[in-house]
């Protein structure tokens, strides 16, 4: 087993780092064992299978010797060649061990402000989210509201109650309002859709060290919340409601754990 | 003095004056009711996102409290989205009463109207007892206040009489 360390194959261009062994990939170092464990990583372990490969003495297969009617020599037995004794590698020098100190800390630097970052975009995702869910179920109450009225107009209309030139313009409002809503609110739906897409990932990355801790937080919060409903302190209904919103965030928290786990 | 033929014929014209009278009458009143019809919906459609709005901002308010209690969300996060919640849900209830007092005493006059015009009423007495649960309901969860939902029953109430069959006098 290598000693801990970071992966020989890990370097940086920017702020991103790439793989010598993974034919120079970008990888990510928080999700793969290149800081920590990177002898059980597949690229390493391939690289050093290559490498072990190269080391040992070329087999070289026996050369059948050319024959000649004229000339009939009977092979003689080559003498051994004893093999080289295999070279040690080369101590890593000072500056090499220095500047793997130097690359593991600016890691651990940017893995911070990454996880600073990931954090602001995660908070502002959750308000931000609310505010669309609360926009959306508006639209929703809107659009209830014009098709009802659309309804009622129409049976008005059926009753004769009112001509059709005043049928056909009364309906082309609520038909141009009604639209305007729903594409609003498809688009609305879409927007959350693309933002869930591209937070969620740092979403887990950032939920899934503190899963735990955070599940046990739940738990607790819906045992205090059983206490409340109890003693009368809560409704049934924002019991009810509380307690489904938890329950719904530990299973996600769980999800997370297990994915990670895995 | 007058004949009796003269007298007949002043009779005549004051009827037909009133035939004229009426017609404008009937005019109007369907005038109305086609700029009634057409800020209905309007109306209806704005009302319905007040009332989901301010319910829905009173359950965030409650579930907001209650998570601070719980340690469940950051402190001074929860109070400034409460803050924010405070200065807005008055002025939506403030809106949403005004509006809906308004529609509903719309409503009344035009049933009042139609009745009186020879107009079919678009509006049942079911419709009206609904109305009455849902103003109810909204004042139960403070979507409204209690002054507003008694002015509301009262005039539901003058929508219910004036949807009865008028009498013969």
């Amino acid at each position: 087993m290598a000693s801990a360390g970071v992966c020989p194959g890990l370097y940086r261009v920017r702020n991103k780092f790439y793989c010598r062994y993974a034919k120079d990939a970008e990888v990510d170092p928080a999700f793969m064992p290149c800081v920590a464990e990177y002898w059980n990583c597949e690229f390493y372990k391939r690289w050093k299978a290559e490498e072990r490969k190269q080391q040992a003495p070329e087999v070289v297969p026996p050369r059948v010797e050319e024959t000649s009617i004229a000339k009939v020599e009977v092979a003689r037995p080559q003498p051994a060649v004893p093999l080289p004794p295999p070279q040690p590698a080369p101590l890593p020098t000072a500056d090499e061990i220095e500047e793997l100190i130097q690359r593991a800390v600016e890691l651990g630097r940017l893995w911070e402000s990454y996880e600073r970052e990931a954090r602001a975009v995660i908070d502002a995702w959750e308000e931000v989210r609310a505010r669309l869910r609360r926009e959306i179920q508006s639209l929703e109450k809107s659009i209830d509201a014009y098709a009802a009225e659309l309804e009622r107009l129409e049976l008005r209309a059926k009753m004769g109650m009112i001509s059709e030139e005043e049928f056909e313009e009364i309906k082309a409002s609520i038909d141009a309002e009604l639209s305007k809503r729903v594409s609003l609110r498809d688009q609305l739906e879409k927007r959350l859709g693309d933002l869930d897409r591209v937070v969620l990932p740092h979403f887990k990355r950032i939920k899934a060290a503190e899963a735990k801790p955070e599940i046990a937080k739940l738990r607790l919060a819906l045992a205090k919340l059983d206490q409340k409903l109890k003693s009368g302190e809560v409704s049934r209904e924002v019991y009810e409601r509380l307690r489904s919103e938890l329950e719904d965030k530990i299973r996600r928290l769980e999800r997370i754990r297990e994915e990670v786990e895995e | 003095m007058m004949s009796l033929a003269e007298r007949a014929n002043t009779v005549r014209e004051l009827f037909e004056q009133v035939d004229r009278l009426w017609d404008s009458y009937v005019g109007e009143v369907k005038k109305v009711l086609r700029e009634w019809g057409r800020l209905r919906p309007l109306l209806a459609e704005r009302l319905s996102v007040l009332r989901s709005r301010i319910a829905s901002n009173l359950e965030e308010m409650q579930e907001l409290n209650l998570k601070l209690e719980l340690g469940l969300v950051d402190e001074a996060k929860a109070r400034r989205r409460l803050e924010e919640l405070n200065a807005e849900t008055p002025k939506l209830v403030r809106e949403l009463e005004e509006l809906w007092v308004l529609t509903e005493r719309i409503t009344r006059d035009s049933i009042l109207h139609m009745k009186r015009a020879g107009i079919p009423v678009d509006i049942s007495e079911e419709d009206v007892v609904s109305k009455e649960r849902e103003a109810e309901e909204c004042f139960k969860a403070s979507v409204i206040s209690r002054e507003t939902f008694e002015r509301l029953k009262e005039i539901l109430a003058e929508q219910l009489a004036a949807l009865k069959p008028l009498s013969p006098d």
